[in-house]
C-alpha cells in the first residue's frame, strides 16, 4: 500500500467520542465476565507459567486431545503474573491444569477450592508443593510427572546393553532422596549399581572415574540445573573414553552426547493429560487424582555417538515402542 | 544435532546456557527441581564425530572441523584441513611455511586471521601472522576446529580482522590410556606422536611429545630462469604439550597448560631455491584458565597465557672482499662517504623474540529468559626485538586494553538478534571500536536467513608498525627491503553479509549458503619509495618497499558448505567459493614516478572441495578428499596454474590383545604434479603409511 492510499482511508473515518469508547470497554468487559458466572463450573483453566513454547506445546496438545472428548470442555488460557489469578478461586473452573512450577504455586495459592491439575513438573517439585497444602486441598491437588520413572532410565538402559551387569550413576541433593528406589530398580534389573552422592566440595571427576569405569552403562538422573550442567561434562568425556554409553533425561543430553536420553515431550504430557481428563469428565474416574509418572514418552539417539561406540541403534520410533511394550509387560 | 561450543569458543554470543523455560531463581537453594532443571540446556562435549551446533542463532558464518572429518580428509598438515573451509586460501608457501587466511591474496604472512588454541592467541607480533609451520600442535591433538567466517574483530580484537579460527584441542579426560601414531613417507616423511592420559592424585593430565621431519619440495631443475637450487625447505620439529584438568568442586575448573617447540625449517623464497637457509625456532607457552559456574546459570571466566618465541636465521655470506672479489688489503674502502672495513656479511632475519602476556576476564550472563549477554575485559602485553626487521637490537613493546560486549535477542521465535562491541586501546593508534549487528530469521526450527553487518579495524602489529628492515655495512645502506615511514592508522572493514542456513533431517543434510561483500580501507599494502635523502646508499637506485595505509579492497562473493549422511557409514563434506576482487594500490611512489596496482588477480576465483569417506567393513574405511583451486597470481609466490588434487585414503583398524590400532594407506595428489603458491613448489604424488595404536 502506498502512503497515499493510507492516509485516503483514513480520512474516513471520524475518531470517536472518548465517552463511547469507555462505554464500548465497559461492555466489553461485562461480555468477558458474564460466561464464567453463567455456567461456573464447565470450563477447565490451562494456566500456563509462562508464554514459553514448551508451556504452550503441552497446553495445544492437551487442548487437542481435549477435541476428542463426547462433549468437549471449553478452556481458558491464564498464565501466571498477568493478573488473572483471582479468577482461580471462588468456583470459576472445574478443573484448573497447572503448567510448570511458577503455575502450580499460583495454583497452590490461589485455587482453594478448584481440583488443580498438575502438569510438566517434576515429582520432587509436586511433592514439594503438595505438602504444604491442608489434606483436604491436597485430595484434588495431583500431577502428571515431567521426570521419568527411574524403571524407565534403566529399561532403556538394558536395551541398548543387553548383556550388562553394572550400571553406574551419580546422585546430587535431590536425586540423592530417590537412592531406595533407585536400588530397588537396579536389583530388578538384574544390575550391580555403582552410585555415589556429589556434595558441593566433591572433586566430580575423582568421584566419577570409579563409576564410570565399572558399569556397562550409565545413567544420568536429573538434579538441580547447575549440577546437571556442570556435570553432564564429566559424564560425557569419561563415559566416552571408557566407551561406556550415557542414558539421558532430555534431548539437550542427547545432544550434547548421550547415547540415548528418555524424556516427556510437551507433546507426551499434554496427550497423557488430555486422555485423564477426558476419563474424569465422562465417568469421574478418580485414577486422575493419583499423581503419576507419564505413560507417553520419547526416545532420542545420538547416532555419532552409537558409531563411535560401535552400537549398532535401533530407530527411536522402535526404541520407544520396545520400552513401552518391556513396561506392559 | 546442537552444540554450545565451549571454552572461550568462536562467538561469545553462543557461550550461554539457553534457558527456555522459566528458571526459578536461585536454583542450588532449592530441594526439589523443577522444569529447567530436567529440560534446561546441558554443555555439548565433543565426542568423536560430533557435528556441531547448528549455527541458526550466530551472526556469522561458522565452519567447524571435527575429528570424524580431519580423518576423512586424510590432512597431514595444516593446509589440507583448512581447504576444507569455504573462502580460505591455504597454500604451501615453500614445504614446511604455510600461508592460511580467510579472503586473503596469497601473501607469504598473511595478517588477517587470529588463530587461537584453546582460546590463546597463536598470532605473532613480529611475523604477524600465524607461524602454522611450528605451531608445536600434532592434528593428533585436535578435537574440533571453530572457524568464523568473517571479520571477527568485534570479537577477537584486530588480529580477527577477516576472520578467526580456534582450534579446540583434547582434554585430558576425553582420553584414557596412551596413544601411538607414526607415519612414513615420500618427501623423507617421519611422523612420530605419543600421547598419554592419566590421574596424578586430583588433578587429569594428558602428556603428549611428537616429532616430525621431511623434506619439503623436491629440488628446482626445469627453471626457464634459470633459478634452479635443491630448496632446501624441509623441517625438524620436536614438540613436547602437557595439558592438566583440575576440579577442585563442582563449580570449578582449572585448565592449566604448556608446551615447548623446536623447529628448524628451512627458510627462503621460492624463486630463489639456491638461497634457502636454516632457521630455529623455540617457543613455549603457558596457559591458566579458571572457570566457575555461578548458582544462577551465569559463568566467570578469567585467562592468563604467556607466549614466547625466539627465531633465529644468521647466515654468514662470507667477508666483503670475497663478495666483491677485492684484495683484503684494499680495506678499509670509502663508498658514498662510507669508510668500510672487510667484515662478515650476514643474512637472514637474525634474532627475534617475542613474548605476549595476556589475561582476560569474561562474565557470561542469562539476562532473562531471551536475552542473555557476556562482557569482558583484557590487558595484553607484548614485546619483539627483531635485529633485521628493526635494524637495531631494541624492544619494542605494545600496551593493550579491550572491552568488549556482545548480546543475543531471541525476540521471537522468528527472531534472533545478535549485538557486539570490541573496544581497543593500545600505545600503536587510537582507541578503536569494531562492532557487528546480526539479525536471523527462523523460517521454521530447519532453515535460517541472516543478514548482518561488521565494522572491523585493525591496529598494526609491532613489526608492521616500527619495521626497518635494511641491510648495511656500518652506516651504508647495501640493501633496501621494507620499512614503515611514519605512524600507521588502523586498518579498516565494513562487512555485508547474507547467509541461509537449512537443516534437512531426514535427508541428513546440512547446507550454508553466505553472500559477502567486505570493504577494506586505508589497508597495509607497500609501495616502492627511495630512502630517505641523505642516506649514504651502495646502490642509488635501491627503493624501500615502504608500508602505508594505501590499500583499496573490495571483496565479494559466494560461500556454500554442505555436509550429508546419507547413511550412518557414509559421510559427505563440499565446500565452493565464489570470489571477485576489486582493488587498488600505489605501488610506486619515489617522487617522480608513481604508479597504481591491483590485488584483483591474486588467489583463485574458484575454490572447491568434496571429502567423501565411507566405512566399507567393520575394520575397513576409505576417503577420498578432491581439492580445485583455479588459477592464481599469488602476492609473495608468483602466478601458478589451476589445478584439481585427489588425495585417498584407505584405514584398516584392528585389535590386538586390549589395544584398538589401525594401519592407514594415504595418497596425496595421486593426479599430475601441479604448484603450490610458486612455480617452483612442485607438488608430486605422496604415499604415505600411518599406523596408529590405543593401548589401555
Amino acid at each position: 500500500m502506498d502512503s497515499s492510499t493510507f492516509h485516503m482511508h483514513h480520512r474516513r473515518y471520524k475518531p470517536l467520542p472518548a465517552l463511547a469508547i469507555c462505554w464500548l470497554v465497559s461492555i466489553l468487559l461485562l461480555l468477558c465476565a458474564l460466561p464464567g458466572q453463567a455456567e461456573p463450573a464447565s470450563r477447565i483453566a490451562l494456566l500456563l507459567s509462562a508464554e514459553t513454547s514448551f508451556y504452550e506445546a503441552a497446553a495445544d496438545q492437551l487442548k487437542q486431545t481435549l477435541k476428542n472428548a463426547n462433549n468437549p470442555p471449553a478452556t481458558d488460557t491464564l498464565i501466571v503474573g498477568n493478573a488473572a489469578t483471582n479468577r482461580l478461586n471462588n468456583n470459576h473452573y472445574r478443573l484448573i491444569v497447572a503448567v510448570g512450577t511458577s503455575a502450580a504455586k499460583a495454583a497452590a495459592n490461589h485455587a482453594h477450592n478448584t481440583p488443580v491439575l498438575n502438569i510438566f513438573i517434576p515429582k520432587s517439585g509436586y511433592e514439594r508443593i503438595a505438602s504444604t497444602l491442608p489434606a483436604e486441598q491436597r485430595g484434588q491437588f495431583s500431577a502428571i510427572y515431567l521426570d521419568q520413572p527411574l524403571e524407565r532410565m534403566i529399561s532403556l538402559g538394558k536395551l541398548l546393553q543387553p548383556d550388562a551387569r553394572h550400571m553406574g550413576t551419580i546422585l546430587g541433593p535431590v536425586s540423592s532422596n530417590h537412592l531406595d528406589e533407585l536400588i530397588v530398580a537396579a536389583e530388578h534389573s538384574g544390575l550391580n549399581l555403582h552410585t555415589k552422592t556429589l556434595t558441593d566440595g566433591d572433586n566430580p571427576i575423582t568421584a566419577l572415574k570409579p563409576i564410570v569405569t565399572s558399569s556397562n552403562f550409565f545413567v544420568a538422573i536429573p538434579d538441580q540445573a547447575i549440577l546437571n550442567r556442570s556435570v553432564a561434562k564429566w559424564i560425557l568425556y569419561l563415559s566416552y573414553s571408557e566407551k561406556v554409553p550415557v542414558i539421558g533425561f532430555s534431548q539437550a543430553y542427547t545432544n550434547a552426547g548421550a547415547l540415548a536420553s528418555v524424556f516427556s515431550s510437551p507433546t507426551d504430557i499434554g496427550t497423557h493429560a488430555g486422555e485423564l481428563i477426558t476419563r474424569w469428565l465422562n465417568d469421574a474416574d478418580p485414577d486422575i487424582w493419583r499423581p503419576q509418572y507419564t505413560t507417553y514418552c520419547t526416545v532420542s539417539t545420538n547416532p555419532a555417538v552409537a558409531r563411535s561406540l560401535g552400537i549398532i541403534l535401533p530407530s527411536e520410533k522402535k526404541l520407544t515402542s520396545l520400552l513401552k511394550e518391556r513396561e506392559n509387560r | 544435532m546442537a552444540k554450545t561450543l565451549q571454552t572461550t569458543a568462536i562467538l561469545r554470543s553462543l557461550l550461554l546456557p539457553g534457558a527456555m523455560l522459566v528458571a526459578e531463581s536461585a536454583l542450588s537453594q532449592h530441594d526439589y527441581l523443577t522444569e529447567e532443571d530436567v529440560y534446561g540446556e546441558i554443555p555439548a562435549v565433543s565426542i568423536a564425530s560430533r557435528i556441531p551446533q547448528s549455527p541458526d542463532k550466530v551472526p556469522a558464518s561458522v565452519t567447524v572441523i571435527d575429528r570424524e572429518l580431519i580423518e576423512a580428509s586424510g590432512a597431514l598438515s595444516w593446509v589440507e584441513l583448512f581447504r576444507l573451509v569455504p573462502g580460505f586460501q591455504a597454500y604451501y608457501v615453500n614445504g614446511n611455511h604455510y600461508g592460511i587466511s580467510y579472503h586473503g591474496i596469497g601473501r607469504g604472512f598473511p595478517n588477517h586471521l587470529e588463530a587461537m588454541i584453546d582460546g590463546r592467541s597463536a598470532y605473532d607480533p613480529a611475523f604477524s601472522t600465524v607461524g602454522w609451520g611450528a605451531l608445536g600442535l600434532s592434528l593428533e591433538d585436535v578435537d574440533h576446529i571453530e572457524i568464523v567466517r568473517g571479520s571477527s574483530a568485534p570479537a577477537h580484537g584486530s588480529n580477527a580482522f577477516l576472520g578467526a579460527v580456534n582450534i579446540v584441542t583434547r582434554t585430558p579426560v576425553q582420553d584414557s590410556g596412551t596413544r601411538l601414531t607414526t607415519t612414513w613417507g615420500d618427501r623423507d616423511t617421519r611422523e612420530a606422536f605419543l600421547s598419554n592420559n592419566g590421574q596424578l592424585g586430583d588433578l587429569t593430565y594428558r602428556a603428549s611429545i611428537s616429532y616430525r621431519s621431511n623434506d619439503g619440495f623436491p629440488a628446482v631443475t626445469d627453471d626457464p630462469d634459470g633459478d634452479n637450487g635443491p630448496l632446501d625447505d624441509g623441517t625438524e620439529e620436536i614438540s613436547t604439550r602437557l595439558r592438566g584438568t583440575y576440579t577442585p568442586n563442582l563449580t570449578d575448573i582449572i585448565d592449566v597448560q604448556a608446551g615447548f617447540t623446536h623447529a628448524r625449517p628451512g627458510w627462503g623464497d621460492v624463486d630463489h631455491p639456491d638461497e634457502y637457509t636454516r632457521a630455529i625456532f623455540d617457543t613455549h607457552y603457558e596457559s591458566l584458565k579458571w572457570q566457575r559456574s555461578l548458582p544462577s546459570g551465569n559463568e566467570l571466566q578469567l585467562h592468563f597465557y604467556h607466549n614466547r618465541l625466539k627465531g633465529e636465521n644468521n647466515v654468514a655470506l662470507g667477508l666483503v672482499s670475497e663478495l666483491l672479489n677485492l684484495p683484503p688489503a684494499v680495506f678499509p674502502i670509502v663508498v658514498s662517504g662510507v669508510s668500510i672495513e672487510d667484515q662478515t656479511v650476514f643474512t637472514g632475519f637474525r634474532n627475534i623474540e617475542t613474548e605476549r602476556y595476556d589475561i582476560e576476564l569474561e562474565h557470561r550472563l542469562q539476562l532473562s529468559q531471551s536475552l542473555r549477554a557476556t562482557w569482558g575485559a583484557a590487558y595484553r602485553h607484548e614485546t619483539a626485538e627483531a635485529t633485521q626487521l628493526f635494524s637495531d637490537n631494541e624492544k619494542r613493546h605494545l600496551h593493550s586494553r579491550r572491552l568488549f560486549g556482545h548480546a543475543e535477542w531471541s525476540a521471537s521465535p522468528e527472531w534472533t538478534l545478535n549485538g557486539g562491541v570490541m573496544i581497543e586501546d593500545n600505545n600503536l593508534v587510537d582507541t578503536i571500536f569494531s562492532s557487528r549487528l546480526g539479525i536471523n530469521y527462523h523460517l521454521s526450527p530447519q532453515h535460517t536467513l541472516r543478514a548482518s553487518i561488521a565494522r572491523g579495524r585493525r591496529s598494526p602489529s609491532l613489526v608492521e608498525a616500527y619495521e626497518f628492515n635494511a641491510d648495511f655495512l656500518e652506516e651504508l645502506l647495501i640493501q633496501a627491503i621494507r620499512r614503515t615511514v611514519g605512524e600507521l592508522e588502523e586498518e579498516r572493514l565494513t562487512s555485508y553479509e547474507l547467509g541461509y542456513i537449512g537443516h534437512f533431517p531426514r535427508q541428513r543434510l546440512t547446507l550454508d549458503i553466505h553472500l559477502f561483500k567486505e570493504q577494506i580501507r586505508e589497508g597495509y599494502e607497500v609501495f616502492d619509495a627511495p630512502p630517505d635523502p641523505g642516506t649514504p646508499v651502495f646502490n642509488p637506485n635501491d627503493n624501500f618497499a615502504t608500508r602505508a595505509n594505501n590499500l583499496s579492497m573490495d571483496i565479494s562473493g559466494v560461500e556454500l558448505q554442505l555436509r550429508y549422511r546419507p547413511t550412518p557409514e557414509t559421510l559427505l563434506a563440499a565446500q565452493y567459493s565464489y570470489r571477485h576482487v576489486d582493488s587498488d594500490y600505489v605501488s610506486l611512489d619515489d617522487g617522480i614516478d608513481f604508479r597504481t596496482r591491483n590485488h584483483n588477480s591474486r588467489a583463485p576465483r574458484h575454490t572447491a572441495n568434496l571429502v567423501v569417506s565411507q566405512q566399507l567393513t567393520d575394520g575397513l574405511a576409505a576417503s577420498i578428499n578432491i581439492h580445485h583451486a583455479s588459477a592464481a597470481d599469488w602476492r609473495d609466490g608468483n602466478a601458478v596454474d589451476e589445478f584439481t588434487r585427489v588425495d585417498a585414503r584407505l584405514k584398516y583398524g584392528f585389535r590386538v590383545g586390549r589395544s584398538r590400532c589401525s594401519l592407514s594407506l594415504i595418497g596425496q595428489n595421486l593426479g599430475e604434479d601441479y604448484s603450490e603458491h610458486g612455480q617452483n613448489n612442485v607438488f608430486d604424488t605422496r604415499v604415505y603409511l600411518k599406523f596408529e595404536a590405543e593401548l589401555p
